[in-house]
């Protein structure tokens, strides 16, 4: 079955299957969040589940024409963006890195490149992240970021091209 | 060619999304800058550097999600049996109330026969009729037009005759008639400026969403004059209904038309604006600027 029958199923109240789409997404899903909160594995743990939370709680929002994957990464999407605006609220943005931090190689143990996607403006990282690790194309992007594919390309080509600078300076 | 345009053709060059028509510009420009093919090549080799660490969820992810759904699924049975519960009740009480009611008429009723039968005459207020469109124009509003001389020869130019059973029509006081009227003047081979001026009173002003609806509709196909383009731009700031405002701005947007921008942007600023006029709105005018 396609996500979108899977999904057109939990919506009509079959909640079984809502178990094959976590299956298939928890990964995925789980990596995204992990990038988010900087490796922390407890608060990733509590975002997957609450997406598919809202997943089961919200399936009767779920149109029949949908995208799953997009409708599935804007509901993470909004529970990190919330995450994030809250954590703003209250001063404790977590970094293991401060954004105007020169590059420091710290440990070999650390990927050189994941250190420098991690000085990337949020904005730049997510839609790499995006593209790279959810595998999702960019018109899917540009939906759940609500802006043009254009504006997708270009914050991926200064991602790419700031990766660039800090990636052949390493080697 | 821009500079964002090659900023855009490097990005999907870099992840593979590449077209073979535009991969095929890229390499033309190659030949001719080094210098950019160098920054393309490295580019690729930074988004294949890339890897997605390993992160693998534990355990406990797998039986928090599985808990919560079988929680959910608990629910969703509990609230099936109350409700085959509930209906079993209300069947139970409308039988019960109905014998009730049977035993208490049984036994209450006098056994002297009526023998006398009274007549009484009951008058029975009727309900207020719908309001007709409110206009400037103080006369009674007409339902139809009595025909004066049967045998009469129809005059050659028969628009005012149409105007004189189309206008009242489109005051009617009856939705249905005045979507027929609507549809009679979009019927016409030659929409005269008459005709546009009617439709576009309708459009202000009409109570009806669906009338109103009916005349954008109606108006769409002759978007190309000047003047129906300007009725749009100026109706959208009357709409309040979002269905009408969105069909609107989508219209206006398939047609580039940059005059509607400023009127969009009021429409944005407005907070009783719905969230998804509104994001139509910020993605068409994106599409202006790109």
């Amino acid at each position: 079955m396609t996500d979108e029958q899977l999904m057109l199923a939990v919506k009509n109240d079959h909640l079984d299957k809502a178990a094959i789409l976590y299956e298939r997404y928890k990964k995925m899903l789980y990596g995204f969040f992990m990038y988010k909160n900087n490796n922390d594995k407890a608060k990733s743990d509590d975002n997957v589940q609450q997406t598919f939370y809202r997943l089961i709680k919200y399936r009767h929002t779920y149109k029949e024409e949908s995208n799953f994957k997009v409708w599935l990464y804007s509901i993470a999407w909004n529970i990190q963006h919330n995450d994030y605006k809250q954590a703003a609220k209250l001063n404790v943005i977590p970094t293991d890195i401060l954004p105007d931090e020169p590059y420091i190689q710290k440990d070999d143990r650390y990927d050189e490149l994941y250190q420098a996607m991690q000085l990337l403006p949020e904005q730049h990282r997510e839609v790499l992240v995006m593209s790279k690790f959810l595998e999702l194309k960019y018109e899917e992007i540009a939906q759940i970021n609500n802006c043009s594919v254009g504006v997708v390309k270009t914050r991926v080509f200064r991602a790419l091209q700031q990766l660039r600078t800090v990636y052949f300076k390493i080697s | 060619m821009k500079k964002e345009e090659i900023e855009h053709l490097l990005a999907d060059y870099a992840s593979g999304e590449i077209s073979a028509n535009d991969k095929a510009r890229l390499e033309e420009m190659f030949a001719k800058d080094p210098a950019l093919k160098q920054e393309a090549d490295e580019m690729e080799e930074v988004w294949q550097a890339i890897n997605q660490p390993n992160h693998q969820p534990g355990k406990d992810m797998d039986n928090g999600f599985y808990a919560m759904l079988q929680n959910e699924k608990e629910q969703q049975k509990g609230a099936r049996v109350v409700k085959i519960n509930l209906t079993w009740l209300k069947t139970a009480a409308a039988v019960a109330a109905c014998l009730a009611a049977f035993v208490i008429g049984r036994y209450t009723v006098s056994p002297e026969k009526i023998t006398e039968y009274k007549v009484k005459t009951v008058f029975v207020k009727q309900p207020a009729i719908a309001q007709a469109i409110k206009t400037e124009d103080t006369r009674p509003v007409f339902v139809s037009r009595p025909v004066e001389n049967k045998t009469a020869l129809a005059p050659k130019n028969s628009e005012p005759e149409e105007h004189l059973t189309l206008a009242p029509q489109l005051r009617s006081v009856f939705a249905s008639e005045r979507m027929a009227a609507v549809a009679k003047l979009a019927a016409k081979a030659d929409v005269t400026q008459n005709d546009l001026k009617m439709l576009e009173m309708v459009l202000n002003e009409d109570p009806s969403a669906n009338v109103r609806l009916m005349v954008v509709n109606a108006l769409q196909p002759m978007f190309a004059k000047n003047d129906v383009q300007q009725l749009f731009i100026n109706t959208l700031g009357k709409q309040d209904d979002p269905l009408i405002q969105s069909t609107i701005v989508d219209i206006l947007v398939e047609a580039r038309s940059k005059q509607a921008v400023p009127q969009m942007l009021v429409l944005l600023d407005d907070k009783n604006t719905a969230p998804s006029t509104q994001t139509k709105i910020k993605t068409g005018i994106e599409s202006f600027l790109n």
